[in-house]
């Protein structure tokens, strides 16, 4: 009733309102657009000249409408200019219609990530599904996006293998019997020598060497038989030690081994799944990995330099990695019954509705209604009569309930009830389900009133950890770092584990904001850097030891620190031997500045032909000859231009190499390649849409300094993306600024940010 | 199982490659196929993820029909002249580069997929309905060295490639007793927890908005099809695997021998009748044919001569593998049909983007083998003209595909005559406005 009244009263409000609105905007429209979006053109297919009606509700249309009459980009320059009042005014009634528009937020299923996390916090077991589970659709940044979540007959198959592999290994029939295994160089294989100028992997008495990194052909694995050649396999699903014998010859720095599943012998499908650091002077490592029936394990020698590709045999006199004995003990059983099988039948013997109570409370933390409970208790049952264990009778259950949409689906109703607030949080946190203490407090309405306490107690929780890696990974692109190149011919000291090192670094930032509660303007300048040992010698800064990230202060005269000068960033937005300034310009844009900048709708992409032009500038300003690409490449193109001093790989460079390989002299079965540098100079300078002139890296982020609210609003708006899983629009321009002004009173920490955001009202709506 | 004679075998000499002719009149394919006396077609789809380098692939289009010089990148295919037919102008009608990669075997772009009946399903996936539980596997999706990202189901769902082993291994390795009736049986307790998750939906769709209830709904009917498909595939379980005399592949990494393999496997596919849908792309890893760089990089030319003379050497050995696949196809009698492999399956090699400098425009298309009447160079009335009546179907407007150059030729109506060719009887598929003019199949 009261909800019937409340509606009726809204619509009226619309009502009366737009017919005020509506003489004033029509104007507007005839007198400024319906030039080129009316009937005679529809340029960027957008056509002006309907009913408002029509036109309000086109949501995404009036949002774009407002941006390009905020931004000043439409009329064109060329075109007469409406007073800025009449901008004003259109665009105060805009922004109203804008607030009173409905937020979309489709109904969102299980990351995998989220699936992942969530069966290990329930169960205890460390689970990888990224054989099981498809990878999810990233759209428009995360993908968290309940947008882009599809559903399949596929996907649901493979939630139902997914739960079965599960259920299967969580409640096994009999114990699993522990058994041991050594292996000492005998055992070992390599690829022997690959032609790669010398070195390759070898037998050195007791040891086994590898000297290069090459993670499809050079790799150590192991065999039961040293007479024979078959790979040793895990025999079972488990938790396994594995204890290591190895050490690093002609090296006086810290290496790193890797570990990868998949056959080393023909390595089709390998597959890195952790790295293990190795300081110096370090005797080996032993550790616990969770593995499954089949895998196959190998190393690598992530830290070794890529062998180049001569053919001539030289001594090698880089690092060696020497193995000299594995043990692999597993799978482990600490205690029996398994402490999975503790929560999943508390009680040995359990009712058909008692153990579908219990399991269904587990999984979605809510009770079932009757009329749903009646089908798993059905399963239950019949399985029962059928003469089935307690615990095979306990998988069928548990199966079912994996798979049901009760389990997959996140449902939220339009004002989040207690418990759905306390999985919001959670999943933005933790990217799982909530614990218990979470729970508890949501039930006593404590989450709901405020919710600072928790939030602290779950950012202190290293299960945070899961929010800091998977959102930057997805907001700054860190897992593309690797994507490309660099081209080994000119970027002969770039090593791996440097750019594995770059692709931690926004990461460690992060965190390192998070948790120390600093100021977010880091992120657009700052006087450190984090850095690893890698990373602080890569920058050429003061040395650090180890792999772990510290904050390092750059000396006097250093252009690093913040985001834009990260090499992880200027890689990233590289080719293997060119830096695309479109490509950074458009990053700060999107990822800083949260813009949509898409091409219009009826722009032709098209390359063009770039001989005869003799610099990169000259070719990309090519672009900006069109007046539809103009619009917004006399934004971008500034942006990536002035990090034009910075290569590929995310070095000063005083001017541009071009590369050019010289024709292929055959000696015998010897390559040598030659390559011909030629030296351009850098021209960077450009101004920007307001008039400011940007030419390099400490005149672009002064520039972006001096836009500090919007972009500190824009990566807020990254946040509520993610904790919410939609987009944000103008409609939530009322939500970040006053989580940017909650922050300004806290030094604009980062921290604090994510407090606002999870306390603001908005949090808590669907 | 009864073992096959050795006088029943047949082997492929001319190729280089033996392959044991398996006892296929068991095959409940076979047996329905030889019950309606229609020929069973086939579809092979091989392709890239960056397009061509078009100065190159395409035949001066000015010689059209059987008269015309072969285009440097397609040299391989001079032998097959005969058995293949060249296309000019025509493509899928929209711009937006990369996007295009998607949309090469359905005509329509994912975001707009809501628009059409069957959404952005995909040729080989089509087939893979049509043609049901009649082979083992309904469709292979195959990628050498590269994501296959061209499988789509009709509710727009990628289908997930696997590689070479994998297919050689679920075409061949046959079950244990014991795992035979363990799959059964899941099968079984499969169809009955999908009967208990599709009563769920009742009640949470009561608490849940419009919008909701529609995500629901694509769980649902996920669900629904699933448990049909699973019916469908059940008897597969029992039935005997086919034998082979080739070895699980091997080959060494470099691109160019997996490739190679991969067109082995699927001759093997093709012939044992385990499918009759097979998409496969293939890619490039730094250091294949002794060139240093990326496929991306390469792509992206700019006219430069290095990296032309890199895509050149990558396409056409692409191409290469095409005419090899030929080879096999042709030297093999179809088991099914009589007459050889290739007369009864439809190759295509392509991309949905054109190049690599992002244009969409003029697809890269070579048609072999299908029963096609091949041996010309057809080229269609390039790029839309002005006076060109829209079809409303397409929605993409006019303005910007006269401005992009696209073509009044649909790629779609060309996917519509190779599923003609196999036995649907449909009059549209995806963007298509009817079935190509002038290319006929018997």
């Amino acid at each position: 009733m009261m909800h019937w009244r409340w509606t009726t009263a809204l619509l009226f409000f619309v009502l009366s309102w737009g017919l005020l609105a509506e003489p004033k905007l029509e104007k507007f429209f005839a007198q400024n657009c319906v030039k080129c979006h009316g009937p005679e053109k529809q340029k960027g297919k957008v056509r002006l000249d309907k009913p408002l009606d029509v036109l309000f509700a086109e949501e995404e249309l009036l949002e774009t409408i407002a941006n390009v009459l905020e931004t000043g980009d439409m009329p064109p320059e060329k075109a007469p200019q409406p007073k800025d009042e009449a901008v004003a005014d259109v665009l105060q009634i805009l922004e109203k219609r804008i607030l009173a528009q409905h937020q979309d937020n489709p109904l969102k299923r299980l990351t995998r990530d989220e699936y992942t996390h969530t069966l290990h916090d329930l169960f205890g077991v460390n689970f990888d599904f990224s054989g099981l589970l498809p990878p999810d659709q990233v759209e428009h940044g995360f993908d968290k996006f309940g947008e882009s979540h599809l559903m399949s007959p596929h996907q649901v198959m493979a939630y139902l293998k997914t739960a079965r592999f599960v259920t299967e290994r969580l409640l096994p029939d009999n114990k699993p019997e522990t058994r041991h295994w050594d292996f000492n160089a005998s055992h070992f294989h390599g690829s022997k020598n690959f032609a790669t100028g010398g070195g390759g992997d070898y037998r050195d008495g007791d040891d086994y060497v590898l000297t290069g990194f090459r993670p499809y052909r050079s790799n150590l694995h192991f065999s039961i038989d040293p007479e024979s050649h078959d790979q040793f396999v895990i025999p079972a699903f488990g938790v396994y030690r594995l204890e290591v014998k190895a050490h690093s010859g002609k090296s006086n720095e810290g290496e790193v081994i890797g570990i990868n599943l998949g056959d080393g012998r023909h390595p089709t499908n390998f597959q890195m799944i952790r790295r293990i650091p190795m300081p110096h002077g370090s005797k080996g490592f032993t550790l616990q990995l969770t593995l499954k029936a089949g895998d196959q394990l190998a190393f690598t020698f992530d830290s070794a330099r890529v062998p180049g590709r001569s053919l001539a045999k030289k001594p090698h006199n880089g690092p060696a990695m020497r193995f000299s004995h594995m043990k692999v003990t597993g799978p482990l059983v600490e205690k029996w019954p398994t402490h999975a099988m503790q929560v999943i039948l508390p009680k040995p013997d359990m009712k058909p509705g008692e153990l579908v109570d219990h399991l269904a409370l587990l999984l979605t933390q809510r009770p079932l209604t009757m009329e749903d409970r009646a089908a798993f208790v059905e399963i239950a049952t019949r399985r029962k009569k059928a003469g089935a264990s307690v615990i095979a009778i306990a998988r069928s259950v548990l199966i079912a309930l994996l798979t049901s949409p009760h389990f997959i689906y996140k449902a939220e109703s339009p004002e989040l009830t207690d418990v759905e607030l306390a999985h919001r949080l959670s999943f933005f946190l933790w990217n799982s389900v909530p614990d218990t203490s979470l729970l508890n407090a949501a039930r006593s309405g404590a989450l709901g009133k405020d919710p600072s306490a928790q939030v602290e107690r779950m950012l202190k929780d290293p299960k945070a950890g899961r929010f800091i890696d998977d959102f930057t990974r997805q907001w700054l692109q860190r897992d593309k770092v690797d994507d490309f190149g660099p081209d080994v011919r000119v970027f002969k000291n770039v090593r791996r584990m440097t750019v594995d090192s770059m692709g931690r670094e926004g990461r460690e930032l992060f965190r390192h904001l998070l948790e120390r509660s600093l100021s977010m303007e880091h992120f657009i300048d700052s006087d450190f850097v984090m850095a690893n040992d890698r990373l602080a010698r890569f920058y050429g800064l003061p040395a650090v030891k180890g792999d772990a990230f510290v904050p390092v202060k750059l000396p006097k005269g250093s252009e690093r620190g913040g985001l834009v000068a990260q090499a992880g960033f200027l890689k990233l937005t590289s080719t293997d031997f060119a830096t695309s300034p479109i490509h950074r310009g458009s990053w700060i844009l999107k990822n800083l500045y949260n813009e949509n900048i898409e091409p219009p709708a009826d722009v032709v992409i098209k390359e063009p032909d770039i001989r005869g032009t003799t610099t990169i500038r000259e070719a990309i300003l090519k672009h900006q000859e069109l007046e539809s690409c103009a619009r917004c490449h006399s934004k971008i193109d500034p942006l990536g231009f002035a990090l034009e001093f910075y290569d590929p790989v995310g070095r000063k460079r005083p001017e541009y190499r071009h590369v050019e390989e010289l024709p292929v002299q055959r000696d015998g079965t010897t390559f040598t390649k030659k390559i011909k540098f030629t030296k351009v100079p850098i021209e960077s300078a450009m101004k920007l849409p307001d008039g400011r002139e940007v030419r390099d890296l400490p005149t672009l982020k002064a520039a972006l300094m001096a836009d500090k609210e919007r972009i500190l609003k824009g990566i807020i708006g990254k946040l509520i993306s993610y904790a919410h899983g939609r987009e944000v629009t103008r409609a939530d321009r009322p939500y970040i600024d006053a989580v940017f002004k909650s922050a300004a009173k806290q030094n604009d920490s980062l921290r604090a940010a994510i407090h606002a955001i999870i306390a603001h009202p908005e949090f808590g709506r669907k | 199982m009864e073992k096959f004679h050795a006088s029943r075998r047949q082997f492929l000499k001319g190729a280089g490659v033996a392959i044991a002719l398996p006892m296929l009149e068991s095959l409940p394919g076979v047996q329905a196929a030889q019950k309606t006396k229609r020929p069973v077609k086939r579809f092979v789809c091989l392709s890239n993820n960056y397009g061509v380098y078009q100065k190159a692939f395409f035949a001066d289009p000015s010689q059209m029909g059987a008269k015309y010089d072969m285009p440097e990148t397609l040299k391989a295919l001079e032998k097959h002249r005969k058995d293949i037919t060249l296309f000019q102008n025509l493509d899928h009608g929209f711009t937006g580069g990369h996007q295009g990669v998607p949309v090469f075997l359905s005509g329509v772009r994912p975001i707009l997929a809501h628009n059409y009946a069957e959404g952005n399903i995909s040729v080989d996936q089509k087939l893979a309905e049509y043609h049901g539980a009649a082979t083992r596997f309904p469709s292979m999706t195959l990628g050498v060295r590269e994501r296959n990202l061209l499988s789509f189901t009709r509710t727009g769902v990628q289908v997930p490639s696997i590689d070479m082993r994998a297919a050689y291994r679920a075409m061949f390795f046959e079950d244990t007793p014991e795992r035979k009736v363990s799959r059964t049986e899941r099968f079984k307790r499969q169809n009955s927890i999908l009967d208990v998750v599709n009563e769920q939906a009742k009640s949470l769709n009561r608490g849940l908005s419009k919008q909701d209830q529609h995500k629901l709904g694509e769980y649902l009917d996920s669900v629904r099809t699933l448990e049909q498909k699973i019916v469908q595939q059940e008897p597969w379980i029992n039935r005997p695997k086919p034998k082979t005399d080739v070895p699980e592949p091997n080959p060494g990494n470099r691109t160019e021998d997996q490739l190679k393999a991969m067109m082995e496997i699927i001759a093997l596919a093709l012939q044992t009748d385990s499918t009759r849908a097979i998409t496969c792309v293939s890619g490039f890893a730094n250091g294949d044919f002794g060139l240093n760089g990326g496929y991306h990089g390469f792509s992206h030319h700019g006219e430069r001569p290095e990296p032309v003379a890199a895509l050149k050497k990558i396409e056409g050995y692409q191409i290469a593998m095409m005419a090899y696949l030929i080879d096999l196809l042709k030297a093999q009698e179809d088991p099914v049909n009589g007459g050889t492999l290739l007369d009864h399956t439809s190759i295509l090699y392509g991309c949905g983007m054109a190049s690599g400098g992002h244009s969409t425009r003029n697809l890269p298309l070579v048609l072999a083998g299908g029963g096609f009447k091949h041996g010309d160079h057809k080229v269609y009335p390039g790029p839309l003209s002005a006076d060109h009546k829209l079809e409303p179907q397409r929605l993409v407007s006019k303005e910007r595909r006269l401005a992009e150059g696209v073509s009044e030729v649909p790629a779609a109506n060309l996917l519509l005559s190779i599923l003609q060719s196999c036995g649907l009887e449909i009059d549209r598929f995806g963007s298509s406005t009817g079935p190509l003019t002038g290319l006929e199949w018997s």
